[in-house]
């Protein structure tokens, strides 16, 4: 009788086992390092003052790489980050997809707060912009592909223009590769933006890229784009 | 005998203890879209708190409660949220609501449209913000912990819009 039940408990064990494995959190995956990174490559123009930008920026392959966070983005800033309107592309964990975004960090003077907002938007509409119409300038208004998402008034932000644009591409998590990968680059030069008192779009002049050189592989970038790698990658 | 029918009643507890372990793996049935990773559940309230009013009505939304009297349940807005954020991504449960716009700054949106909401508290977000002028020094993350709000069509559950409201 006793045998009986040792043979009982032996087939019970075999599926609770496998059930407690499937029930226990998967351990990341070996290369992936532990610990919040931050890292980015941005090019920054700021001779003159601004009041609209955009930027081309297709989604990459594969963002999902050991659960990085990952942003693509043209911004106008108004001072030393201050305040400034920010729009790109964002993936991060848990997303079934990417998606574009529109994100405001108002100055001390603005009515608004903090907020970033998000849509679901096709993977053909890659074109990102924030947008100041018109001669009084009392609007931004956030577009991806050509569709208006957005809008916010001056009175929200607390400044009517930006003293800097920025390009920018971060990945929050050191296992990535940012930039150059074909067939998905994130080039400068697909940037442009409008000076204030001019009415149309011309090419961004990069006037000085970021990085953090001492965790990235800094290889390029070229006139028209980087390639950057997190020390992950290997 | 005896041995026999406690020896029964033993794989019965047995079955009965693997029929929810079975349900939790994955094994079971799978309700809705929502997440086959996703292990929490999900629960739906018909008011909306006032808090979380006043935090949308910072980023530029207004809206009030309206009740879930027409459009999708409250579950079904939980599965069009899952479509879209893996729910067992967050620490806190997603918890849906129902409302009507009076004012917004989002253009998928109109006053008047009812639309299903869905809200994940406390969630950790970095503010880093772009890069600054040439010799300044590197961006810092900056934590902030904010409410999460994925906005949908109350009549075809399509997202709408999602916003990190506040702190």
């Amino acid at each position: 009788m006793a045998r009986r039940w040792r043979v009982r408990a032996a087939l019970l064990a075999v599926p609770l086992t496998v059930l407690g494995g499937l029930l226990v959190p998967q351990q990341a995956h070996a290369h992936c390092p532990s610990g919040f990174e931050y890292l980015y490559v941005a090019g920054l123009q700021g001779s003159e003052t601004y009041r609209s930008v955009r930027v081309r920026a297709e989604w990459l392959p594969s963002p999902a790489v050991c659960d990085s966070r990952t942003y693509y983005s043209a911004s106008i800033v108004k001072g030393d980050n201050d305040g400034w309107l920010q729009v790109g592309w964002v993936y991060e964990k848990g997303y079934s997809r990417p998606l574009g975004y529109c994100e405001r960090q108002p100055t001390a003077n603005g009515t608004g707060s903090y907020a970033l907002t998000e849509f679901r938007v096709s993977e053909s509409e890659q074109l990102y912009t924030y947008d100041r119409e018109g001669a009084d300038g009392g609007w931004f208004y956030c577009r991806i592909g050509g569709e208006a998402l957005l809008i916010t008034s001056s009175e929200y932000m607390g400044f009517t223009y930006g003293g800097h644009i920025v390009v920018q591409a971060e990945a929050h998590a050191r296992h990535l590769q940012l930039g150059r990968i074909a067939p998905d680059w994130f080039r400068f030069s697909d940037s442009e933006k409008i000076p204030t008192g001019a009415s149309n779009w011309s090419q961004l002049n990069i006037e000085g890229v970021h990085s953090d050189a001492e965790v990235w592989d800094w290889s390029q970038p070229y006139n028209d784009g980087f390639k950057v790698r997190t020390d992950a990658n290997h | 005998m005896q041995t026999t029918r406690r020896g029964m009643r033993r794989i019965t507890v047995a079955a009965l203890l693997l029929v929810p372990l079975l349900a939790v793996s994955g094994c079971g049935e799978q309700l809705g879209v929502a997440s086959q990773s996703a292990p929490t559940p999900i629960e739906a309230d018909s008011r909306l708190p006032e808090r979380l009013v006043d935090a949308l009505s910072r980023s530029g939304v207004d809206l009030r409660d309206s009740g879930f009297v027409e459009g999708i349940s409250a579950a079904q807005s939980l599965a069009a949220f899952a479509d879209m954020y893996d729910p067992a991504a967050y620490a806190a449960t997603p918890t849906a609501y129902a409302a009507v716009i009076e004012s917004s700054d989002v253009y998928r949106v109109t006053p008047g449209q009812l639309v299903r909401i869905v809200h994940v508290p406390g969630v950790e977000r970095d503010i880093i913000g772009p890069a600054l002028p040439a010799g300044a020094a590197t961006p810092t993350p900056d934590v902030i912990v904010t409410d999460m709000v994925a906005i949908f069509d109350a009549d075809s559950g399509k997202h709408l819009f999602t916003v990190y409201a506040g702190p």
